[in-house]
């Protein structure tokens, strides 16, 4: 498979990492730990767009004050449809970032960074650029931390079904057992057992 | 001016292979070989693109100090294109088949008379207007071999990433599901996985 089959075949996974960062915002309701950025809270605002896959070509545009919680975005995922784009709030400390990010691209757009203080040209520069780079820094962690999930059995076993739980407003999971399941997915792996030898069997 | 200040909407796209040694002076080189050349109302040409300064559109003068910020390479990417607004054109373009008509004492021009008038017309027309121009800026980090894009127009990526591969000897690929988690630091035997996944079910079916 060359690289432009790949990309293309891998890009419904923008949307889950989608629905996984939304399920897990509400799932925290608040800080949680990324490693190694610390404690980081993340929370989806005022527009939010579904898409129905390709075939169907419907889409849901929301926007308000928190288009996803309303029943409409629910609704929207129960038809269906998977988030496309999102504006969505980043906050660590102090920083607070907001930015708007299209899924099957992965793109940022109308980036908001935290007050710079620089005032010189060239300085204001890289205060931008660190800043910037900062937020790129911790949505890989955050992208790491779905694929390690999507990838491993539990996504299948458990995980998806609690966020189908969530999204049709039954219970789903706790917040401990998430993080006993990342734990176990981040173990370090045991090496297999010795295979014996057939003539000593 | 974006790089600097203003709104951050970007693309974002991986460097791929190796750039030649000696230092940032054969990188200046090469920019400075597609640096942006204005538009010459008596060329064939419609548009134009190349690099200028980050900090002025007008100044395509490339030295070191203009373009290295660091270990950040910043750059405009300049397109100027002939826009001849439609209504002019058609006016002027009446006037002078009148003249001409009237000049010669016919009622009617040929095809060919027509489209040798079109284009007198057009480059007249062409050293009264100036081109339109579009500035769109760039952001290389050579130490994460990042480039960053102010644009996510398709047009505009394409047209950034043939004059970026024509300038450096290197190949961009756009950041996006698969590079990224190449890039993210996915394990090989992950990586593998990663295209053999389905979508999951978010769906309770009935």
């Amino acid at each position: 498979m060359d690289l432009v089959e790949t990309m293309q075949k891998s890009a419904f996974l923008g949307r889950e990492w989608l629905v996984w960062l939304w399920f897990k915002s509400e799932l925290f309701e608040g800080p949680f730990r990324l490693d190694p950025h610390g404690e980081v809270e993340v929370w989806l605002q005022d527009q939010l767009t579904l898409e129905a896959s390709a075939m169907e070509l419907e889409q849901s545009q929301l926007k308000g004050p928190a288009p996803s919680t309303t029943p409409e975005a629910r609704e929207a995922m129960r038809q269906h449809k998977l988030p496309t784009a999102a504006r969505i709030g980043l906050r660590r400390g102090e920083q607070e970032y907001a930015f708007s990010f299209k899924a099957d691209s992965l793109s940022l757009g109308n980036v908001s960074l935290p007050a710079l203080v620089k005032e010189e040209t060239d300085e204001r520069f890289y205060e931008r650029m660190y800043l910037l780079e900062e937020l790129e820094v911790m949505l890989d962690a955050l992208y790491a931390e779905f694929l390690e999930l999507r990838l491993a059995p539990c996504w299948g076993n458990e995980l998806l079904c609690a966020i189908r739980n969530w999204i049709y407003d039954k219970p789903s999971m706790s917040v401990d057992r998430y993080l006993e399941l990342l734990g176990e997915v981040r173990a370090p792996k045991k090496p297999a057992p010795p295979v014996e030898d057939a003539a000593h069997a | 001016m974006a790089v600097l200040s203003g709104s951050i909407t970007f693309s974002k796209f991986y460097v791929r292979g190796e750039l030649p040694e000696g230092g940032p002076e054969p990188l200046v080189e090469a920019i400075s070989l597609r640096a942006f050349k204005p538009l010459v109302a008596e060329e064939e040409a419609e548009e134009r693109v190349g690099w200028c300064s980050v900090e002025d559109p007008l100044d395509n003068a490339l030295e070191h100090d203009k373009v290295f910020f660091n270990h950040y390479i910043n750059l405009g990417l300049r397109l100027d294109r002939w826009r001849i607004p439609a209504p002019l054109f058609k006016a002027a373009f009446r006037q002078a088949e009148r003249e001409t008509l009237a000049a010669n004492g016919r009622e009617k021009l040929t095809r060919r008379e027509k489209d040798e008038l079109k284009f007198t017309i057009t480059r007249a027309l062409r050293r009264k207007v100036l081109p339109a121009m579009r500035v769109v800026d760039l952001s290389w980090n050579t130490e994460e071999r990042v480039v960053r894009f102010w644009s996510q127009s398709p047009s505009m990526v394409a047209m950034m990433t043939d004059l970026f591969e024509d300038t450096f000897p290197v190949e961009l690929v756009p950041d996006g599901i698969y590079t990224g988690a190449r890039e993210r630091g996915l394990d090989p035997e992950q990586l593998a996985e990663l295209p053999m996944l389905e979508p999951s079910r978010f769906v309770m079916e009935a």
